[in-house]
């Protein structure tokens, strides 16, 4: 079985741990990394199949990190999903426009969104 | 973008969701989502298409006033939408240009067209149009 890598972008670690368990929960094999910088160092070293990126984040915010992930050549093909508790139209539209292939809400069914998109993304069949 | 000047023709897909509770919520955007995935959308334009109909479908939760939100692909001469519409009852006091700025400024620059038309009941209606840009991965200098 192909194992497929996603790097969790996610400080919290209460957050962290749910949406990696969801993550597992559909066979996905979860790499949690609690800043920006680090995200960025390790995509460019390691580049996963998907990163799951948090808006909220200590050293730069999300959108920061997906402008540069999505300029770097080793990592623009990288679907990101950014995971957020800002939807409202600009924080959607800034999150969009850095890049990500998708902005979802951090809501009750945060599992059922990131596992639509996975399936419409490719990444699950 | 707006286009004017030619008749506007409803095509497929015709999908609806009737909109009671936050759960409908969530099946509004999945079914925005596959609505602008049938048109051609990026994966991008179908994200900015699914938050636009969550915050209608949000909005008629807050209301607590069940409606059926409608998305239709739209054509006019070779341009093609996505035209998501729902009828407001609870506009049906409201000044129609205050309910326009409001509904404006919950929706932001995520739908091209944005409208509120006066009638019983009110309706409003968003379209996103399909361009070279929206059916591909963009990246902004932002």
């Amino acid at each position: 079985m192909t194992t497929i890598n996603v790097m969790l972008v996610e400080d919290s670690q209460t957050q962290a741990r749910q949406i990696r368990e969801t993550l597992e929960s559909v066979g996905l094999t979860v790499q949690v990394i609690g800043d920006g910088a680090d995200a960025i160092r390790e995509a460019v070293a390691n580049p996963p199949a998907l990163i799951v990126l948090d808006v909220h984040l200590p050293s730069m915010d999300g959108y920061q990190v997906c402008r540069r992930l999505k300029r770097a050549e080793e990592t623009k093909h990288i679907p990101i999903i950014m995971l957020t508790d800002r939807m409202g139209a600009k924080e959607t539209m800034t999150g969009l426009r850095a890049g990500a292939d998708d902005y979802i809400p951090k809501d009750i069914f945060a599992a059922e969104h990131l596992v639509n998109t996975l399936r419409e993304l490719g990444v699950l069949e | 973008m707006s286009f004017s000047g030619g008749a506007r023709i409803v095509i497929p897909p015709v999908l609806s969701v009737q909109v009671v509770d936050a759960m409908d919520v969530m099946i509004a955007r999945n079914t925005a989502r596959q609505a602008a995935s049938l048109l051609g959308f990026s994966s991008a334009s179908r994200a900015q298409i699914a938050a636009a109909v969550a915050v209608l479908a949000d909005t008629i939760v807050s209301a607590d006033s069940p409606q059926t939100i409608h998305l239709n692909g739209l054509r006019i001469g070779a341009q093609t939408g996505l035209q998501v519409s729902c009828v407001a009852p609870w506009l049906a006091g409201a000044n129609p240009d205050d309910a326009l700025i409001a509904l404006r400024s919950k929706i932001g620059d995520m739908m091209d067209e944005v409208a509120v038309e006066s009638g019983t009941p009110p309706k409003m209606s968003l379209i996103l149009w399909l361009s070279a840009a929206r059916t591909t991965q963009e990246v902004s200098a932002v």
